[in-house]
Order: C-alpha cells, then sequence, then structure tokens
C-alpha cells in the first residue's frame, strides 16, 4: 500500500472510531461505555493522588523554598535537607553570595546556615529548635521553610566580616516552634551555647507554607547573628548558598560551580527528584501505585470494554459485510481503546484535583498542613499512564474482538 | 465501479456447494450476472437463500466450486484483498437493515468508503437526497422508520458504486407501502448507475420486475 493511501487509510480508521466512540458515549449503550471511561480515570486518578502526596511528603522541607531556583552545596551535602546538620560547610559566603548578587543575571543570593540550637523560651524551660540563617533581602521572604519576610533586609552585625555591627536579634518562629517554646511575638529566646549571652526577640510566627514543615520547630534568624551563636563566624561559614535566578543560563550554572571547588549546583527539578529518591518510603508508595493502577487499570478495562466488544460482535461482522478488512477491524478496537483510555486518563485528571483539593482540606484540619503538592509534569504522566493502561488492553480486546467476530452470524 | 466489460459477467458462481452440520445447503448452484442486469433468486423457507447471498457477497466461502466477481478468482485471494473487492465491487442490502447503532445514517451509509478515506461525499449527498433521507442523516438508527433504515442501506451499499448490489429480502421487514418505495428508488438507482442487482426473496410480488429469474431449490439455481 502507497504511503499516501495508508495515511487515508488511517486517518479514516480514526475518523471511524471517534465518530463510533462519540456514539457511544452520547447514545445508545451510554452506561456501559462510561462505566470503561471511569474504569481508567479512577486507578490513574489514585496514582496521582498518591503520587502528589509523595511528593509533598519527600520534598515538602526543602522545596518549599519558593523563590530558589538553585542549591549550591558543597559536594557532601548534594541533597540534603533543611534538617541535615553538621556537615561540610562552605566559608567566607557573605563575600561569594555577594559576588554572585552582582551579577545581571542572578537576582538574589544568600548563604543559608542550619543548626539544631538548644534555647531557653520565656517560661525557662529548655526546647530545641532548627534553626535557619540567612541574609534577608526585600522580595525574597521565601527563601526558607519558614517565612523571612518579618526579617528586614540586610545582616548588619557582619559588618563586613568583624562581626562587630548592631545585633538586630530579631527572630521568626515557626507555629510549632512558637507553641514548643509557648512564645509569642515580643517574647524573648535565649540560645544556650551563645557565650556573649546574646538573645533573640521574636517579631513574627509564621504559618507552614507546605506540607512536612509544620512538624518542625524552625527558627529564621539574620545569617551572622546565628554564625556568632553556633560558633561559624571564624571561617564565615553556610551550609549552602541559595540563588534566586529565573533567566539563569549554562553560564550562570557555571559561574554557581565555580564558586567553590567542591560546589554541587542543584536546580529546583534536580534537587526534587533526588529528595523522592532518597526518601524511599514515598517513592516506594508512588511505584507501588503506579504498579497498582496498570493492574487494576488494565483488569477494568479488559473487563468492562472486553462486554463492550464481545457485545459488538455484530455491529464489526456488519464493518466486514460492507468491506472493511479483519485488520481494520483490529486497528478500530485498538485505536477505539486508546480513546477510550485517553479520555480516561483526562477525567483522571478532574479527579485527581478533587481528590488532592480533599486529602488537603482533610490534612489542614486534622494536621494543619498540606500534603498534596501539584507539580505540571504530573498532567502528562497520567495521560501517558492511562494511554499505557489502553496499551496493555489491547491485545486481551483483540482476542476477545476477533472470538466474537467469527461467532457473529448476519443472517 | 470497475470498468466492465459489457459482455462479461460481474458475478459468476460455478457449481458452488456449502455444507452445513453434514448437510448441502447448496449443492452445485450455478449463475453469472452481467453488468446492468436485475436479477431474482428465489424459494422457499430454508432452502438456502441466505446461504447463497452470503457466498455471493464473499461474507461466506463455499465449500467447493468457483466464484469470480469481474476476473477475480474468490477463492484465490486473502481475506484483506477479499474485503477490498467487497467494498469497491458489492454493495449489500440486508432484510434487517444492519445499521450499526452508534452511527448517525450518514455515517453508516459513508463506512464503506470513510474507513479508508474513499468516500465521495457529492455521491453520498446525492444518494440520500434520491433516497428521502436527506433531512435524516445525522439520525441515529433507533430515530428512523423502517423505510428509512432500509433507504439507508441502499445508500450504503451504493455509495462507492458497485459493479453488482446483492439484497437479501430488500422489503422483507417493511410494510408494502414502504417495500413498493424501497424497491422503486432501488430499481432507478441501478438502472442510472449500471449496476447489476440480484435480489434474494421469497416474495411472488416481485416477480414481474426482474428480467432473470432463479428458483433455488434442493440447493440448486433452476430458471424460473
Amino acid at each position: 500500500m502507497a504511503d499516501g493511501s495508508r495515511l487515508a487509510r488511517w486517518r479514516g480508521l480514526v475518523g471511524v472510531a471517534v465518530v463510533r466512540l462519540w456514539g457511544r458515549l452520547t447514545a445508545g449503550r451510554r452506561r456501559r461505555t462510561w462505566l470503561c471511561v471511569v474504569g481508567i480515570a479512577v486507578p490513574v486518578a489514585l496514582l496521582l493522588v498518591v503520587t502528589s502526596v509523595s511528593i509533598g511528603l519527600a520534598t515538602g522541607p526543602t522545596t518549599s523554598a519558593d523563590d530558589v531556583d538553585y542549591w549550591v552545596t558543597p559536594e557532601s551535602n548534594a541533597s540534603s535537607a533543611v534538617t541535615d546538620v553538621g556537615t561540610t560547610r562552605f566559608a567566607g559566603t557573605h563575600a561569594t553570595a555577594a559576588r554572585l548578587s552582582a551579577r545581571d543575571d542572578v537576582a538574589f543570593a544568600s548563604p543559608m546556615l542550619t543548626e539544631l540550637l538548644a534555647v531557653e523560651g520565656p517560661d525557662g524551660g529548655t526546647e530545641y529548635l532548627l534553626a535557619v540563617g540567612v541574609v534577608p533581602e526585600q522580595g525574597y521572604g521565601s527563601v526558607t521553610p519558614v517565612s523571612s519576610v518579618q526579617l528586614s533586609p540586610d545582616d548588619p552585625y557582619y559588618a563586613g566580616g568583624s562581626y562587630d555591627g548592631r545585633w538586630t536579634g530579631s527572630m521568626v518562629l515557626s507555629e510549632a516552634a512558637a507553641e514548643t517554646l509557648d512564645a509569642g511575638t515580643g517574647a524573648t529566646v535565649a540560645p544556650r551555647r551563645s557565650a556573649s549571652n546574646r538573645t533573640f526577640t521574636v517579631v513574627g510566627v509564621s504559618p507552614p507554607k507546605r506540607a512536612g514543615v509544620s512538624q518542625f520547630p524552625v527558627a529564621v534568624v539574620r545569617l551572622s547573628e546565628l554564625q556568632a551563636v553556633v560558633g561559624a563566624d571564624e571561617r564565615d561559614a553556610a551550609d549552602r548558598l541559595l540563588v534566586a535566578a529565573p533567566s539563569a543560563t549554562a553560564e550562570t550554572e557555571a559561574a554557581l560551580a565555580a564558586t567553590y571547588p567542591n560546589a554541587a549546583v542543584r536546580s529546583r527539578g534536580e534537587l526534587l527528584v533526588e529528595r523522592a529518591v532518597d526518601e524511599q518510603l514515598p517513592l516506594a508508595m508512588a511505584a507501588s501505585a503506579l504498579i497498582l493502577s496498570l493492574t487494576t487499570g488494565t483488569l477494568l478495562i479488559g473487563t468492562t470494554f472486553g462486554f463492550e466488544v464481545a457485545a459488538s460482535s455484530r455491529r464489526r461482522a456488519i464493518l466486514a459485510a460492507v468491506g472493511v478488512s479483519g485488520r481494520s477491524r483490529a486497528a478500530l478496537i485498538g485505536l477505539e481503546t486508546l480513546l477510550l483510555a485517553l479520555l480516561g486518563g483526562y477525567l483522571a485528571l478532574v479527579v485527581w484535583a478533587g481528590g488532592s483539593f480533599a486529602a488537603n482540606a482533610v490534612a489542614r484540619w486534622r494536621f494543619d498542613t498540606q500534603v498534596a503538592v501539584f507539580e505540571p509534569w504530573l498532567l502528562p504522566a497520567g495521560v501517558a499512564v492511562a494511554v499505557l493502561i489502553g496499551l496493555l488492553s489491547v491485545p486481551y480486546l483483540l482476542f476477545v474482538g476477533r472470538r466474537s467476530t467469527e461467532e457473529a452470524d448476519l443472517g | 465501479m470497475t470498468d466492465a466489460d459489457p459482455g462479461r459477467p460481474v458475478l459468476r458462481a460455478e457449481d458452488l456447494r456449502v455444507e452445513r452440520g453434514g448437510r448441502a445447503v447448496l449443492d452445485g448452484a450455478s449463475l453469472a450476472v452481467a453488468p446492468s442486469e436485475r436479477v431474482l433468486i428465489r424459494g422457499d423457507s430454508g432452502a438456502g437463500k441466505t446461504t447463497l447471498f452470503e457466498v455471493l457477497g464473499l461474507l461466506l466461502p463455499p465449500t467447493d466450486g468457483s466464484l469470480y466477481v469481474g476476473d477475480a478468482d474468490a477463492a484465490a485471494l486473502s481475506e484483506r484483498e477479499r474485503a477490498r473487492l467487497r467494498r469497491e465491487t458489492v454493495g449489500v442490502v440486508f432484510q434487517e437493515f444492519r445499521l450499526i447503532p452508534d452511527l448517525t445514517a450518514r455515517e453508516n451509509a459513508a463506512l464503506p468508503g470513510e474507513h479508508d478515506g474513499s468516500v465521495d461525499g457529492a455521491w453520498l449527498s446525492e444518494l440520500f437526497e434520491r433516497l428521502d433521507v436527506a433531512d435524516r442523516r445525522a439520525a441515529y438508527p433507533a430515530a428512523l422508520s423502517g423505510g428509512e433504515k432500509q433507504r439507508v442501506a441502499v445508500a450504503r451499499a451504493l455509495v462507492s458504486r458497485p459493479d453488482v448490489v446483492l439484497a437479501d429480502e430488500p422489503t422483507g421487514q417493511l410494510d408494502p407501502a414502504a417495500a413498493d418505495r424501497v424497491l422503486e428508488l432501488l430499481f432507478e438507482l441501478q438502472a442510472e448507475t449500471d449496476t447489476a442487482l440480484v435480489v434474494v426473496s421469497h416474495d411472488p410480488q416481485l416477480v414481474d420486475r426482474f428480467e432473470r429469474r432463479y428458483r433455488l431449490t434442493d440447493g440448486r439455481l433452476r430458471t424460473a
């Protein structure tokens, strides 16, 4: 067959499959056909909900830094989360961040130091906080897991490296930290390790931005002040550099990688994947959900559409009578299955949106946080899984179609 | 429609034999249909008319014997080639219409050409006009009367301009008025398009309207 007529044949077959499916969905045995669509949509939607919850659990603390496009970390810390402390650190970080911020292709850069800190709250009891130190910048209050917007820009205590500037002592607590310390705005928090008896004053309590964060008692302070408290001021040490560079190029990434000999640069997407892999439980959840949805989806469409295919034997016998070859009739079964799967995939996206909304509503009500995150790549992934379910079902449906057509009688 | 030689039969069956359950339903049936010819095959119920219709329509391979559609020996063709031959040279009209319920009237009639992109839309529209179903083209079969369904089936049989149209009891499900109307239109279009017409029926009222008549008895065709 010439390429032109082969193309015309396929175009014609797709056209016939589309009008037949449309007819099935709108006239005649509508209920059965819609059942097939739902049979694909439900497992795919469940997969998407489980995956978005898994991603939320795996990446919440780190990727909650909404304004950050790149994380520059020492090689050994490449995929560390906010909760990883006491590892290899960069030195001279204020100067490095200032150098990066001066670049045209970098909007903002700040070192970030995290340290587990024993503090004394207003009631005199000792509690542990995860202290996060950054250089605050106007418009970049979302670079930390808990918003630092209540810290005014700049880091005056650093004073060009002399660490003798004005001590602001401003601290923003997460809701969990405020609850743990029983401290509100205006309360004094005293680090137990501070040699200079420096204290902090709570200037705000910030709600969690994403899944996972609310469970941690987090405190955000200015970098130099945290360095002074924990003894990291000698080398101006920090765990990582946070960089906002929305229009970054390969040259930008090269400049970031050149900041330190052992620097590892991770973009938001790379970090998300690494975190998902590192967090084995959510990954296992997502993988199990994928296998289950493929299995149940294939079984459901095999059963429901299998009945439909078997019941349509006379229709295919009519197609045979008007000159549609066996190969074309088989192609029609395959095309109709894939179209159904595609429709089921799109319906799954709608169900997923509703399911994620419900999961977040329950999580907010019960745990005061949200668990499911929206990742754009899940949209094509959901449709792709639905199509894969369709493809896996096709051989069985062709077998059913072949058997039932042979038995059909037009007389 | 293929370029048929005016003297050469468009359909030729020789010594067709079909066995079912150890019984010969057709037993040496022979027939030759010339271009534009009208042929009536009559027979009692159970005489094997529908089996003969299916064999002539390339829907059922005979147990023995030969069938030629134009120059093509049906037995020598693959399933795909037979389907193509059926699509391009043989139109079929069934007693019970056999329209696909989830396709509209137009989509049903376009089926032989629609799936390979060869349908002639203008010709199909003309057929719908001529068969008085133009205003019903978007209706699904469930919304059509018996007469309308059969007229859509006639349009489907003629849409690819076949050399021969086979009709199995085409008026069997219709009231007399609708039956007359369908037959009139079928004859009219058959004459205009130089298509041969083979009707299999037990209806005695059709006898006078055909040039050649056969009777199927004991599995054989005899001139009536």
